[in-house]
């Protein structure tokens, strides 16, 4: 999966680090590699680390059993939590400048990732001993608690300013409703959206001054 | 006819790029709907309708995320599709009635992103085997050299895809819409079907980690924030 490109990473620093030992090093870690993107350079910090000290072989078992709970880490912090909510606070935004959303997620999102890259790299390469256990609040539990109690309110916020900010809010509102206990009861998103792309098409239809939220 | 060619060919460029970043390089979101549609918008004239677009599927497709090893549906090709279709449209109608229609032929070509990126990591799968190969020969090089191609070839099989099916989108969609002349104003109501289906998503899978209190806090401020907006 991303096998060479942790190889690409490594490699100017096992060229410099290795010595004669380059080609067994090399041999070493370029296999297979599958995290969150965004944690490994933590798994790097930690390889670099004990490449360095010439311990070769226990940078293959640092790196193997780094990748599972990195990813888990990373998959439910930046996938789960920091992503929706830098997403929902930016449409929230649209809706008073528009221009902004884009700017202001692209800024927030790439601030905490490429901060918390860097950190990763230096608390990866400081832990290289005990890798798991300087593995663990990464992410810091605070923060991403914070951030994920911040998606519910802003949740309720979007749908009341995009329902109340039309002249049919009584629509939306069915629309949500009916989408909303469709996911409750487990249906699938394809089901889910046929239905209401016909009952859409069936209003669209029924009614003569139905126009999109931002349409004005 | 060439104007069409055109910016279809630069529409599949900017696809290819923006996947690059999805992919292979960065992940620094430029990949998003909010934003690739954006950027295509005000390629393609239509900044507005881009921005819209962008963040209709943003909602939609937020729920779908690349847990572990699984390849998610991801909005980038529909998003940039729809986009493509506004912008290609210069009928007499305004413009937002027709991101509805757009937006209905767009989002079915999820289903073609994901399988161009499990396509394209397959291959690389062979590039890493590659890779293998010239490292026992001693070429690090070489293998450097798989990695960028690996990068490259993301942008390509995407663009190219995006190409091929961007041509026959816009030539279906002027068909679509010089037999059905009243079709854009019937399906206006549509965009907002994915919009709320989005938030319903997210909605339905937060309310049952988080309650409902926050969720309709929110509400009250942003029902009355809504209110006072419509009021002329």
């Amino acid at each position: 999966m991303q096998g060479l490109g942790f190889f690409y990473a490594l490699l100017p620093w096992l060229r410099k680090v290795s010595g004669d030992g380059f080609k067994d090093a090399c041999h070493r870690h370029l296999g297979y590699f599958n995290t969150n993107p965004y944690m490994s350079p933590y798994v790097l910090g930690v390889v670099s680390r004990l490449e360095e000290e010439g311990k070769g072989e226990e940078s293959v078992k640092a790196r193997n059993s780094l990748m599972g709970p990195l990813g888990a880490m990373g998959d439910s912090y930046y996938w789960a939590t920091l992503l929706p909510v830098t997403v929902l606070l930016s449409i929230a935004l649209s809706f008073f400048w528009m221009a902004a959303a884009p700017v202001v997620f692209l800024l927030i999102y790439n601030t905490v990732h490429l901060r918390n890259r860097w950190t990763y790299l230096n608390r990866g390469y400081l832990n290289a001993h005990s890798p798991l256990e300087g593995a663990s609040d990464l992410n810091g539990k605070v923060f991403s608690r914070n951030m994920e109690r911040m998606a519910t309110p802003l949740l309720g916020f979007i749908l009341g300013v995009a329902a109340f900010g039309t002249r049919t809010p009584g629509i939306s509102f069915i629309i949500f409703g009916v989408a909303f206990v469709m996911f409750r009861r487990q249906w699938r998103v394809p089901a889910i959206f046929a239905l209401l792309v016909t009952l859409g098409t069936l209003l669209g239809f029924l009614g003569t001054n139905m126009r999109i939220p931002w349409s004005g | 006819m060439t104007g069409v060619l055109a910016k279809i060919i630069l529409s599949a460029f900017i696809a290819g790029i923006l996947s690059v970043d999805r992919n292979a390089f960065g992940q620094f979101q430029l990949s998003r709907p909010m934003v690739s549609a954006l950027i295509m918008g005000v390629v393609l004239g239509c900044p507005v309708e881009g921005a819209v677009v962008g963040l209709i599927y943003e909602l939609l497709f937020l729920g779908s995320l690349p847990a572990g090893s699984f390849i998610p549906y991801h909005p980038l090709f529909p998003s940039l599709i729809s986009v493509l279709l506004i912008g290609m449209y210069e009928g007499p109608r305004g413009q937002m009635e027709i991101v509805g229609l757009a937006v209905l032929l767009g989002v079915p070509t999820a289903f073609l992103d994901r399988a161009v990126n499990v396509r394209w990591r397959r291959s690389n799968e062979r590039a890493f085997h590659r890779a293998m190969v010239y490292l026992r020969l001693g070429r690090t090089d070489l293998v450097q050299l798989q990695h960028v191609l690996s990068a490259l070839r993301a942008g390509l099989f995407h663009g190219v895809s995006f190409l091929l099916t961007g041509a026959i989108l816009v030539l279906f969609f002027n068909a679509l819409l010089k037999s059905f002349e009243y079709l854009p104003e019937r399906f206006a109501i549509i965009a907002m079907v994915p919009f709320f289906i989005g938030l319903a998503a997210l909605g339905s899978d937060r309310t049952a980690r988080k309650g409902w209190k926050g969720f309709t806090l929110g509400l009250a401020l942003g029902a009355g924030i809504g209110i006072w907006k419509a009021i002329p």
